[in-house]
């Protein structure tokens, strides 16, 4: 059995075995994800990779406190987000990046794409309305396909809270998708 | 059901589950339905990617750095807890004597008893001290000191 059909909760018992070299699966895996967290706390590339390597290190780490009984992305996500909240340095960024800008700036797909991309644009500058604290839960939800609950479970915030908010960037999507781009895409 | 409840009851729901009555509305209003189906294509199309672009790939680097750290070690169990068990086997091998059931046992079997017991604690105490030793063996500091102990 390779790397690539086996459960990430069997290659973390292997590296936590002592096969240190399995660990580079997850990191393959994950590394976006966990680069789009440090995006949302850094708005900057060097930072957010920066935060990538931190990560993935202090989950080699602490891989031995995970027990296995949610899934390992939670786990590696709400060690992300902590990582993002508890580091002071996400705090002192006053530039904000236009997340719609930034998106448009680094896809220039095929000419297929460009659909895609504006829903992507729509919908991020929908998230970039929200208050800066609550955008990742947002990105949870719309991106990496978490339920409420479990957006809860990695982040603190109370249920209702991210209900909130995420009806909110739900709110705006479809005011900002009436009439445009994404209502035409469906029917293509 | 109105149009606008039909959308904020769809707005409202969790994950991709539609709820049956904005279905059964979709089914009667064209309109609800271009709408609702453009919302879904926006939110599937955002569950395909990731906001951000990552432009370098981090695992070799990040490998490098995990390579030059301890591995981590298979042994679970601490030493101490693994005195902590073999005192209480020793303590309960020492009480032996003064158990009123197991003294009436032994007048009732005769000294056949007593080789039966003293063969299942001796299997214990060479199950125990076996485990014990093999796990401290696949301790890297263990192994070390052993070694050097053999050099020596």
């Amino acid at each position: 059995m390779n790397n690539e059909e086996k459960s990430d909760e069997q290659i973390v018992k292997e590296v936590i075995n002592g096969d240190s070299d399995k660990f580079s699966s997850i990191v393959v895996k994950y590394q976006s994800a966990v680069f789009n967290i440090g995006m949302r706390f850094f708005h900057n590339e060097d930072d957010a990779y920066d935060f990538v390597q931190d990560v993935f290190i202090r989950a080699f780490q602490k891989l031995e406190q995970f027990r296995g009984v949610a899934p390992f992305r939670f786990w590696l996500m709400r060690l992300a987000f902590n990582a993002g909240i508890n580091s002071k340095k996400a705090y002192k960024q006053a530039d904000t990046l236009d997340s719609a800008l930034y998106l448009a700036s680094q896809e220039k797909g095929p000419d297929g794409l460009q659909e895609e991309n504006e829903v992507k644009k729509v919908l991020l500058n929908a998230i970039s309305k929200l208050p800066e604290r609550y955008r990742v839960c947002v990105d949870f939800y719309f991106f990496y396909n978490l339920s409420y609950n479990e957006i809860s479970g990695i982040t603190g915030f109370s249920v209702n809270t991210i209900k909130s908010h995420i009806l909110r960037a739900k709110r705006e999507l479809y005011a900002s998708l009436s009439g445009t781009i994404a209502e035409d895409y469906h029917e293509m | 059901m109105k149009c606008e409840s039909c959308i904020e009851k769809f707005l409202k729901a969790d994950g991709g589950a539609t709820p049956i009555s904005v279905k059964l509305h979709m089914a009667n209003c064209p309109s609800c339905r271009q709408k609702i189906s453009g919302m879904q294509t926006a939110m599937g199309l955002a569950k395909e990617s990731m906001p951000f672009t990552m432009k370098k790939d981090l695992s070799g680097s990040i490998m490098q750095q995990v390579m030059q750290m301890t591995p981590h070690s298979a042994q679970s169990v601490s030493v101490l807890k693994w005195i902590a068990v073999g005192f209480v086997i020793l303590l309960g091998i020492l009480l032996i004597p003064f158990n009123s059931s197991m003294h009436d046992i032994r007048l009732w079997t005769g000294g056949i008893f007593d080789i039966f017991i003293t063969v299942v604690f001796g299997l214990f105490i060479t199950i125990y001290v076996s485990l014990f030793t093999a796990s401290l063996f696949k301790n890297d500091m263990f192994s070390k000191k052993i070694a050097k102990l053999i050099r020596s």
